[in-house]
């Protein structure tokens, strides 16, 4: 949790740098936090030290966002649980929200496992902002 | 970051928050309803109009809150992007959501 403020935070820079719109800005925000959330509970089955890398790449009117990780091999976009939204509050199952906010919010998501790492990306076309 | 004041109206107690309901956040909000609502007795209305930011781990705080919370558990005030979040995870109709305060008050005072 305190290392995903500092995430957050490195984000945040990154799109108050490249003019990226509040509300686009938190998309991306939510949607890194939720893979984030999901790789640090369930990736890393083992005591010894991971990491998690963010990269993030801004085109004219898009940015890319690519998390690689060293945890088990999971692919969030097939394996993820498909929450039940018509359940009520009462029978809400929390798991699987995640994975249905950051594929609503993002574009073009895509998945590999070349052996050792994790490879999630993910993009979001930004709304034109004044400059 | 989260900030909490803490309030009441007519009976019912008011949360208004301000800042995202992340990771961090939604442990906060959730040590704040324990240290301050007796779940079998109080009303609870949460004012989201500060609130730009939420996550899963945010609904999931307050999914819990409204199934603990033996009286009435409201929203109110909700910001654009949180109204989205909430359509999108079809949650829009599990709770009782209030365009302000005053509406809020009066439905849910007794």
């Amino acid at each position: 949790m305190r290392q995903f403020v500092e995430i957050a935070a490195f984000i945040e820079q990154f799109c108050q740098a490249e003019s990226v719109a509040g509300e686009d800005a938190s998309r991306i925000l939510v949607s890194v936090e939720e893979v984030f959330t999901n790789t640090v509970s369930y990736g890393f089955k083992d005591d010894s030290e991971h990491w998690i890398a963010i990269e993030l790449k801004k085109d004219r009117d898009a940015l890319e966002v690519e998390i690689v990780d060293d945890g088990i091999p999971y692919d969030p976009l097939t394996e993820a649980p498909e929450p039940d939204l018509s359940a009520s509050l009462e029978d809400r199952q929390i798991g699987g929200l995640g994975v249905h906010m950051f594929k609503y919010y993002m574009d073009d998501l895509s998945y590999s496992h070349d052996g050792i790492f994790n490879r999630l990306k993910m993009t979001l076309k930004l709304d034109q902002v004044a400059p | 970051m989260i900030n909490m004041q803490t309030g009441e109206q007519d009976g019912v107690k008011i949360l208004t928050l301000s800042g995202r309901l992340d990771g961090d956040g939604s442990i906060r909000l959730h040590d704040r309803i324990n240290e301050e609502i007796d779940y079998d007795k109080d009303s609870l209305l949460l004012d989201m109009s500060e609130v730009e930011y939420i996550s899963s781990a945010g609904l999931r705080v307050l999914i819990l809150a409204a199934r603990t919370i033996k009286n009435e558990f409201g929203l109110c005030n909700l910001t654009s992007m949180v109204r989205e979040v909430f359509a999108m995870t079809k949650l829009d109709s599990a709770f009782f959501i209030y365009d302000d305060i005053g509406a809020a008050i009066q439905s849910m005072s007794d």
